[in-house]
């Protein structure tokens, strides 16, 4: 896929989209939760004023992609519009479930890594690939409990949907990290088994140490191993377009833009 | 330990994990025997992502009830909701209005004819479009003025006998609320 997009980006927050409109800095690009969108209002115009000099990607998290109630139509009729009068570049979603039964977690929860599961996320990352006519790529997400019905590892797992459906994979460097040291993996062996040419965008986010466990927070600066694997992955010709997460404890905008900056320049060296 | 005699199918295993995460205590035996190891500690994670994101997301959402009520009276009531209501949006701005037709709901338990009020005003903030409007008893708007911008309200009076308009307008570029010609 060849697209506009490049190098280390910034997820868009409303918290910090006056600045960006005002000083136009000189960040890449923006990764847009769509989901923040969904509603009509000014939001929408200050969002086509910014498209005007950034290229965008959409990021959403309701899709559901490994729940079991019927694909939401409405929902996907929204983003489908959405991305109709925004133009991203691509979309993404995670490789979890978010609400089951008609309840909605907000948040993102685990799959059990089974060939039953394996069948169903195809089928529906298919469905909805289809529905928008272009390859959407999903993400693999933290989790913090293992299902007894697990055949493979994550990336198996992540790996086998890749290339049964042909989407795209976005990489979160920082949730691999985060579940190598919650689950005592080999962090190596693990990054071993991520199918790296399907990755289409990097996510790096600081989590926070919670007890015996790191809980994917998006609360802090991105850590140093982070940023090495980035580097190292970049190093090795896998270049693909990245971003800083950062969902909480927000600083000001200045100073997200001056960490996205040094870890640019780390990875780039300029 | 429960067993099962058979694997329990994906949606089996979905319905008892999305259960166990909104009950928001202790595991049964069926979710823990589809489970690894000593899951209680990473179950502990989803029912804290559940409970404390929405407390964090309706507390901006709902800055003045939240001030009115108080930390742990706004912590009560936003897990008596999950409890009973859940979320049944995709969209998070559904489960702001949810959160204000609870508290109106809850009337009947907390006898606080003030406390539904500042959840509308404070969701037309938060959530209302420009030129969005509510009728709300006269007084209401300027006590949830004054407790926005932290001072004290003990002394105001809400007239549920008489209505008045508040409004979304912008003011210097920013979203307000108009009242009488009171803006905030």
């Amino acid at each position: 896929m060849h697209h506009k997009i490049s190098g280390l980006g910034l997820g868009l927050r409303f918290v910090h989209l006056e600045t960006i409109l005002q000083t136009r800095p000189a960040t890449p690009w923006f990764e847009v939760v769509v989901d923040d969108f969904l509603e009509e209002g000014p939001h929408h115009s200050r969002l086509s004023q910014l498209r005007q000099d950034y290229p965008i990607a959409f990021h959403s998290v309701g899709l559901n992609i490994g729940g079991t109630d019927p694909l939401n139509l409405s929902y996907l009729n929204k983003l489908k519009d959405l991305y109709s009068q925004f133009e991203p570049e691509w979309v993404s979603d995670h490789l979890c479930w978010t609400a089951h039964g008609g309840y909605h977690h907000h948040d993102l929860m685990p799959i059990p890594r089974n060939h039953e599961a394996l069948l169903h996320v195809c089928q529906r990352v298919d469905f909805i690939q289809e529905f928008f006519k272009r390859p959407i790529a999903v993400e693999n997400v933290t989790s913090y409990i293992e299902f007894n019905t697990s055949e493979m590892s994550e990336f198996e797992f992540i790996a086998e949907v890749v290339s049964k459906t042909g989407c795209g994979l976005l990489f979160d460097i920082s949730n691999l990290l985060i579940n190598c040291s919650n689950k005592n993996l080999e962090v190596t062996e693990t990054l071993s088994s991520v199918p790296l040419q399907s990755v289409v965008q990097f996510h790096l986010a600081g989590g926070t140490q919670n007890k015996e466990v790191i809980i994917d927070t998006h609360a802090h600066n991105v850590e140093n191993p982070d940023i090495m694997v980035y580097k190292d992955l970049v190093d090795k010709g896998f270049d693909a377009p990245a971003i800083i997460e950062r969902d909480q404890n927000f600083p000001a905008f200045e100073e997200l833009e001056k960490e996205r900056l040094d870890i640019e320049k780390v990875v780039y060296g300029s | 330990m429960k067993r099962w005699f058979m694997a329990p199918s994906y949606k089996e295993q979905l319905d008892l994990f999305s259960e166990a995460v909104f009950r928001l205590k202790s595991l049964d035996e069926s979710t823990t025997a589809i489970l690894k190891d000593q899951p209680f500690d990473g179950m502990a994670v989803y029912h804290n992502n559940l409970l404390y994101g929405s407390i964090d997301r309706l507390q901006d959402d709902f800055q003045v009830t939240y001030a009115y009520l108080e930390d742990n009276n706004f912590r009560f009531l936003v897990r008596k909701f999950l409890l009973e209501e859940r979320i049944t949006s995709a969209n998070i701005v559904d489960q702001a209005r949810g959160f204000s037709v609870f508290l109106e709901a809850q009337k009947p338990f907390h006898q606080d004819e003030i406390l539904p009020l500042f959840a509308q005003i404070d969701l037309l903030m938060t959530h209302g479009h420009v030129g969005e409007k509510i009728q709300v008893p006269k007084g209401a708007f300027l006590m949830w003025s004054h407790l926005l911008k932290g001072k004290e309200a003990y002394h105001l009076q809400v007239d549920l006998s008489q209505m008045e308009t508040v409004k979304v307008v912008v003011k210097d570029n920013t979203k307000a609320l108009s009242c009488n010609q009171a803006i905030c």
